[in-house]
């Protein structure tokens, strides 16, 4: 049948050819199914390559001959060809391709047809998650529409980075996430982009597609392809918005008159406990003016804006002939955070040129960069603002009457004052990043190519601080005013070489070969000074000579990296796919020995719908696939081998040194096994599709910093030492219920488990305490338990007084209103062995709903996500119960009078230890964004002049559904090897958007 | 085919080949530093800060870790506070910080001083260009371990920096035993240091260590071997012997200051007239000291980690060291534009303040000045208790030096101890002198261990005695180990944790 089609097909072109043809212009217009106009489809002569496009109404107009062959594509829909048989008006439908099955995607050193990918490749379009959730930072639009990729919303702070995994935690010590690749060249971030300026967005998930980043690949890797201009006039495209973002309900505290009777209360139970006379914190008259508010705080209230505001522009130009376009973007995004002070500003730029300059030779440069500002308060583990302010005495004013801020709380324990974080910030910073890009690719033969692409990136770095005598660091520190400036310079480039054959013998075999060269090479330089005793805060560190003393310091850093690639993927009948690649890496970072890998991978696949059997079927699409690849990380810091001597200065301002490492020469990669196993099946015209794909990955020798013995003179060194496996299953589902021709609704809803855990650890141990001290003291990791093991004590409640009567008077005897810890190991007294697992914070399962429904010129999105299956240690709680805080939860103390209590009473200092009295189930599910746009018709657009106009409001955050008490869940899981704790982090909040977006 | 392979080679040589070895490029290491006079200088100036750690470190912890001596309490209210070690209460409740930091600080020392010796040892130049800093680095080490072995007890005895083996060659680490580690570590590294280092210390001032220094150092190893635990009074004679050589030594240039608050003074604190070895503190430039702000009472808005011992100070005696070393009234705010003078007992823990280290700076939380270790005030005590011992019965040397220093004390007026003491009786003279000369120098609690008089001199407390753990077989006459040391290298904990 399909031979008879193809002879005839083949009759015809060459009847044509030998009749002599009229030239003529032919008009038309391209539609689809449902009568819309289609703008933007291309329209070319098949014989000539003359092509055209079709304009706002979908409509076009094109010489061509009368025998002439129009073929006319535009993205989602089937290619089509129309004959033009003499006609002057041609009317084109063109069906809808809702599944995209012939799809190019994006897989690193090339292109793959979509129906011939063998590995896990999830897809994005960026232009309509954009649309879905405006965003100044492309991750907040992606999170949850990517299985198998959790993307968490780390903090609050604007211009900070979201936290990405693929597939689970690999490494420990360059848990770094995912390695970004955009337009082809390895390294950047997806901070650092203008989310206008992309296009699509790939993440390579399992081993045989990531294998071809070989050492850099253990992570998963995230290709980004950057917008290219489109053929045609030149077009201008704005989208703007403004943000007004509001902070969560603020956390429950007392007011100033009830933390007065509190500290009564207080001074009572406590010391009277002790055996002392009550003390009186607070007189009645005192109390009396906290009560009626002519005294007292809200320093929680304080820290907070009540709205901060964000707004972003994005400018864009395009065109081109046939041979060549360009593209010229701009974006300016000013960002403030919830919290005072905290706000960023970023600017983006691009220009971007591609030319076809001989049919041999094509061309391009690519030229962009970011300037960007980030600053805020201390949100840093110790001392962190979000707490302090919880737990200072709000009935402390921030200053006394000689203007000096007060530094001590109730119990005369030093607390630096929280709105000293606010008030006397000084700091600017910058970041600069410019990257020129470009390509030359030669057809050297049909089907053979060689691209060379070359990217040099420059990066610099200014932060300037300067800290007062009132400042936290005077007042932790030495006193006296100091000032910082440090600034950072790289430049690095990355040249890759890329060979490769494509061909096509009859339809039976599809070849695919590419071989690449690449190389890349970085050099930094960091340089600090900085000045202690200013005789001037103005000038400050604008100039750091000018200090008492002035110090500086130095480092600087150069890596290369070596790589050849291998790779051939092979497509027989249209069914039974292979890829094999092959990857060689040299790294310097390593000693010489060791500093060369190989990371091999294979991936089958299997279209079984193609196969005859499937015809009367309800499958559209069924594909098997299974991929087995092995990648690395070079975890290993630049000269991690060698000893190291630091340099400081003494009392006399003298030189000296002083060793700071222990070199270990014996590092290597660290080495992820992965095999996966994909199912894609799809019913009802594929307007039901799955992918399902289940995964084994294993992470050797991952470096970790193992606690040695101090006697040697360290505290850590960096080994090989662990084994980490994840296992998981993460499926895909992609549904239009809804279409018709007013209506349609999309929905796609991803689902994703992972199981990290801890399979070894190579010198035998059993458990490793984690290096880094704060939240890690919490976490333990423990051979074959979860990533995230939460490890402390086990609380029993509280020690009643008749419990401890009952108790043989001994010197360590309990006190009635202390917290009861389980004698685990029954030693009699509970010692640090009787800690265990009190929870873990690793997620066990997450999940993304996307909903889009049209509705004639109206769009309405709504988007939701949701984590599950694990708990939190929540400290910030905890910290708010510790001595004397203004924390309402304290009214359920233990007290003589209220045996019921469960927070520990007023008997005792309590210590820090970790409890599960804080440990929260974490589960919650967050509608992130519900937005509503109107795009102008077509009547209305041209009376304006404009080619597209739609504006667009949208809420984000607006619904948090939880357990949890914390104030945000989500920023809990920032660090994934500390998953699941609440240490006064960042939160995020409550926005809402109204933008307006229009091209002409 | 030719012009393909043509192209793809020209486009590969366009770029040529990265390098993948690399080199330090801003940093020196132990194998690329070059062993010249000006180097060693710098090697030798890092030993002092490791010594000093941090600003929390050698002179907070040791300071912390000795609070079981009479002379010094925690400040804050017994119930309000961890640190209970001033009650003897030295067990699980002790914070695990202040004996961690102890022990890696101390260890920390001894890496870079084995890292000096191998690296000296191993390079070209002439001996006697490297013998003073050879020596200042076997001094560190003996030093360093000499601390050990008084908190801890047993510990590791390292002496090289890939910590291959201990001392003995074993290489499987154990707990090496206090008497190995005096015999084949700190004395034989102290008579190596006191053969090295110069007559005059490099830098001509108490910020580094002479021969004196290794001599004085020696000496009070000595009268410390001769105590608990070794107990080989025999030793007491060596102490003496060493002692009086440093006396009699031509080179000695060191003598008691006239007036003992001058030894406390910032202007004065690289001063070696009496200071023979201290660790010279700068706040500005980022080699602070800890007194300031942890040394002031929560009267004075300060942070009361210390505070005097009561029981200690009614016993002292009136002299000009009295007046000096404490604080006894604080101010308060009365009526507008009057201050009230309140005495210590109206405080909330009725203890008189520390005033030693006032002049190094008291509002900040990092201060100046000095952490005193050898001055020669300990030479003469030293002397005077050794001797005593060692002959059950005071020589006119040992006389002389307590009596020196108590003329001293009382500002220049003779204040003789009676003749024709007793050994006993002098001991008992030599012995409270000392704890009112170093009161609050990190001396008295390793005085009272070798001497076996913990819970005599803490009978005097009542709120120790009420406390409770006074007598525990001498279990709190040691630290415990860092519980996470313990639990990596599996080594055993001190009786009684």
């Amino acid at each position: 049948m399909i031979r008879k089609r193809i002879i005839f097909l083949f009759l015809c072109l060459l009847c044509g050819m030998g009749i002599s043809a009229q030239e003529m212009v032919v008009k038309g217009r391209v539609e689809s199914k449902t009568g819309e106009e289609i703008p933007g489809a291309s329209v070319f002569v098949k014989e000539t390559k003359k092509g055209s496009m079709t304009d706002g109404n979908g409509d076009f107009s094109m010489s061509c001959t009368s025998k002439s062959v129009l073929q006319v594509s535009c993205i989602g829909y089937k290619t089509k060809q129309v004959s033009v048989n003499g006609k002057n008006f041609l009317k084109v439908v063109l069906e809808e391709d809702d599944h995209n099955l012939d799809e190019v995607v994006v897989v690193g050193y090339g292109v793959m047809r979509k129906s011939d990918l063998t590995g896990s490749v999830a897809s994005v379009n960026a232009g309509e998650a954009l649309k879905q959730m405006p965003a100044s930072n492309i991750t907040d639009a992606l999170q949850g529409r990517l299985s198998g990729v959790s993307i968490v919303s780390a903090s609050g702070q604007p211009g900070s980075s979201a936290t990405i995994r693929v597939r689970g935690v690999n490494s420990i010590n360059a848990d770094t996430g995912p390695l970004v690749v955009i337009d082809g060249f390895i390294g950047g971030s997806l901070t650092s982009l203008n989310p206008a300026d992309i296009q699509s967005i790939e993440v390579l998930k399992d081993a045989s597609a990531t294998a071809i980043y070989g050492s850099q690949g253990a992570n998963g890797v995230i290709l980004v392809t950057t917008r290219n201009a489109e053929k045609g006039k030149v077009s201008v495209h704005y989208n703007g918005y403004v943000n007004f973002k509001t902070p969560y309900s603020l956390p429950d505290r007392m007011t100033p008159g009830e933390f007065a009777r509190l500290a009564n209360d207080y001074g009572n139970e406590f010391y009277t406990a002790s055996g002392a006379a009550p003390r009186v914190f607070y007189t009645d008259d005192e109390i009396a003016a906290f009560d009626n508010g002519s005294a007292g705080y809200d320093y929680v209230g304080n820290i907070f804006r009540k709205v901060a505001i964000e707004h972003t522009h994005e400018v864009s130009v395009s065109g081109g002939e046939n041979k060549t376009q360009y593209l010229i973007s701009g974006r300016y995004s000013y960002n403030d955070g919830i919290v005072k002070t905290s706000s960023s500003k970023t600017a983006n730029y691009r220009v971007k040129i591609d030319s076809e300059i001989k049919p041999w030779l094509k061309a391009g440069v690519n030229l962009w960069g970011e300037y960007g500002t980030s600053i805020g308060p201390r949100f840093s583990q110790y001392r962190g603002i979000l707490i302090e302010s919880l737990i200072f005495p709000n009935t402390v004013a921030p200053k006394n009457e000689n203007g000096k801020y007060n530094n001590l709380n109730l119990l005369s324990s030093a607390q630096y004052n929280p709105m000293g974080h606010i008030w006397e910030l000084d700091k600017d910073d910058y970041t600069l990043s410019t990257r020129l890009q470009g390509y030359v690719e030669l057809t050297l033969l049909p089907g053979l190519t060689l691209r060379t692409n070359h990217s040099v990136t420059f990066g610099s770095n200014l932060y300037r601080s300067t800290f007062n005598e009132d400042s936290y660091e005077a007042w932790s520190g030495n006193g006296l005013s100091s000032a910082r400036a440090q600034s950072s310079q790289s430049k690095s480039w990355v040249n890759s070489n890329i060979l490769s054959y494509m061909k096509e013998i009859n339809r039976n075999h599809r070849l695919n070969a590419t071989l690449v060269f690449e190389q890349s090479y970085s050099d930094s330089f960091l340089n600090t000074t900085t000045a202690v005793g200013l005789p001037s805060i103005e000038i400050g560190a604008n100039n750091t000579s000018l200090g008492a003393t002035v110090g500086a310091s130095s480092s600087r850093s150069k890596a290369t990296l070596m790589s050849a690639l291998a790779r051939v993927s092979y497509v027989l009948m249209n069914r039974y796919m292979l890829t094999a690649s092959y990857r060689w890496d040299g790294s310097s970072r390593l000693a010489y020995e060791n500093r060369w890998d190989a990371f091999p991978s294979l991936a089958l696949a299997w279209d079984i719908k193609q196969e005859p059997f499937m015809e009367s079927t309800p499958f559209d699409q069924l594909k098997l696939r299974l991929g087995y690849g092995q990648t690395g990380n070079q975890a290993v810091a630049a000269y991690s081998a060698f000893n190291e001597y630091s340099a400081s200065r003494n009392a006399a301002n003298e030189l000296l040194l002083q060793l700071v490492r222990i070199g270990n020469p014996k590092l290597k990669w660290e080495h992820t096994e992965q095999y996966n196993l994909g199912l894609d099946f799809g019913f009802f015209n594929n307007r039901l599709a799955f992918n399902v794909d289940l995964y084994h990955k294993l992470s050797k020798d991952v470096l970790i910093n193992v606690n040695v013995p101090s006697y040697t003179g360290q505290e850590t060194t960096l080994a090989n030492a662990a084994h980490i496996l994840n296992k998981g299953i993460e499926v895909t589902i992609n549904a239009t219920p809804v279409t018709t021709k007013e209506v349609t609704w999309n929905s796609v809803l991803t689902l994703t488990h992972n199981n990290g855990t801890f399979e070894k650890f190579s010198d035998g141990t059993d458990m490793i305490v984690p290096s880094g001290g704060y939240e890690y003291d919490y976490f333990r990791y423990i051979k074959g338990q979860r990533i995230g093991t939460i490890w402390g004590y086990v609380c029993d409640g509280i020690w009643k007084t008749d419990e401890v009567a009952a108790l043989p008077a001994v010197v360590d005897r309990p006190e009635a209103g202390q917290y009861k810890y389980r004698d685990i190991d029954e030693s009699g007294s509970v010692t640090t062995d009787d800690q265990c697992v009190i929870g873990n914070g690793q997620p066990k399962f997450n999940w993304g709903w996307s909903n889009t429904v049209a509705y004639k010129n109206f769009d309405f999105s709504l988007f939701m996500i949701g984590y599950h299956g694990f708990d939190i240690y929540n400290y910030t709680r905890q910290a708010r119960t510790i001595g004397l805080t203004p924390n309402p939860e304290m009214n359920n103390r233990w007290r003589p009078d209220n045996e019921a209590g469960y927070i520990e009473g007023f008997v005792k200092t309590p210590t820090t230890r970790p409890s599960s009295l804080f440990v929260e189930k974490g589960g919650f599910l967050k509608v992130k964004s519900i937005t509503v746009g109107y795009t102008l018709p077509k009547k209305a657009l041209q009376k304006l002049r404009v080619n597209s106009l739609r504006c667009y409001a949208s809420i984000q955050n607006p619904f948090l559904i939880t357990k949890y008490s914390g104030m945000d869940p989500e920023v809990t899981l920032k660090n994934p090897l500390t998953s699941g704790i609440d240490w006064g982090y960042y939160p995020n909040g409550r926005n809402y958007m109204i933008g307006l977006d229009f091209s002409f | 085919m030719k012009k393909i392979i043509i192209s793809i080679l020209g486009v590969l040589s366009l770029f040529g080949c990265v390098d993948l070895k690399q080199e330090p490029l801003s940093f020196l290491t132990p194998e690329n530093v070059s062993y010249d006079e000006s180097n060693m200088t710098t090697m030798a100036n890092g030993l002092y800060r490791a010594l000093w750690g941090w600003n929390y470190g050698y002179c907070c912890r040791l300071f912390t870790l000795t609070l079981g001596a009479d002379d010094v309490i925690a400040g804050q209210l017994s119930k309000t506070r961890v640190i209970v070690i001033d009650e003897l209460r030295a067990d699980a409740t002790i914070s695990e910080l202040d004996v961690k930091y102890f022990w890696t600080n101390m260890y920390n020392l001894i890496l870079n001083s084995n890292l000096m010796i191998e690296g000296i040892s191993g390079s070209s130049g002439s001996f006697e260009e490297k013998k003073p800093y050879l020596g200042e680095a076997y001094f560190m080490r003996a030093f360093a371990y000499y601390n050990l072995v008084r908190i801890f007890g047993d510990v590791p005895a390292i002496i090289d920096s890939k910590s291959a083996q201990d001392v003995l060659g074993n290489e499987n680490i154990g707990r090496n035993r206090v008497a190995d580690i005096y015999d084949k570590i700190i004395v034989p590294d102290l008579i190596m240091a006191e053969e090295y280092l110069p007559e005059v210390p490099r830098t001509r001032d108490n910020s580094s260590v002479g021969k004196i220094a290794a001599q004085t150092c020696l000496s009070e190893v000595y009268l410390t071997m001769a105590g608990w635990p070794l107990k080989r009074t025999e030793y007491y004679a060596k102490a003496a012997e060493k002692a009086k050589q440093i006396i009699e030594a031509s080179y000695n240039t060191h003598r008691l200051v006239e007036h003992y608050e001058d030894l406390w003074k910032e202007v004065m604190k690289s001063d070696n007239t009496e200071h023979i070895f201290a660790i010279n503190c700068s706040r500005l430039n980022s080699m602070a000291s800890q007194y300031g702000i942890s040394f002031l009472a929560m009267e004075e808005n300060g942070w009361s980690d210390y505070l005097a011992d009561e029981a200690f100070y009614l016993k002292y005696p009136d002299d000009e060291r009295k007046a000096f070393n404490y604080k006894t009234t604080y101010n308060r705010a009365g009526r507008p534009g009057q201050t009230i003078i309140v005495p210590y007992t109206q405080s909330t823990m009725k203890s008189p303040f520390i005033n030693k280290y006032r002049d190094y700076g008291t509002d900040a939380a990092q201060s100046d000045g000095i952490i005193p270790i050898y001055r020669y005030a300990d030479v003469l005590l030293i002397y005077a208790e050794a001797q005593n011992l060692a002959n059950n019965g005071p020589d006119d040397l040992a006389y002389r030096c307590i009596n020196d220093v108590r003329k001293r004390a009382t500002g220049g007026t003779p204040n003789d101890i009676p003749e024709n003491l007793s050994g006993e009786d002098f001991d008992k003279y030599v012995f409270d002198e000392r704890g009112w000369e170093f009161f609050a120098e990190f001396k008295r609690w390793f005085q009272l261990v070798r001497r076996e008089k913990v819970e005599e001199c803490n009978r005097y407390n009542s709120r120790v005695v009420e406390a409770g753990y006074i007598d525990r077989n001498k279990e709190n006459y040691l630290m415990p180990l860092p519980p996470k040391e313990v639990e990596l290298a599996k080594f055993s904990q001190n009786a009684g944790y």
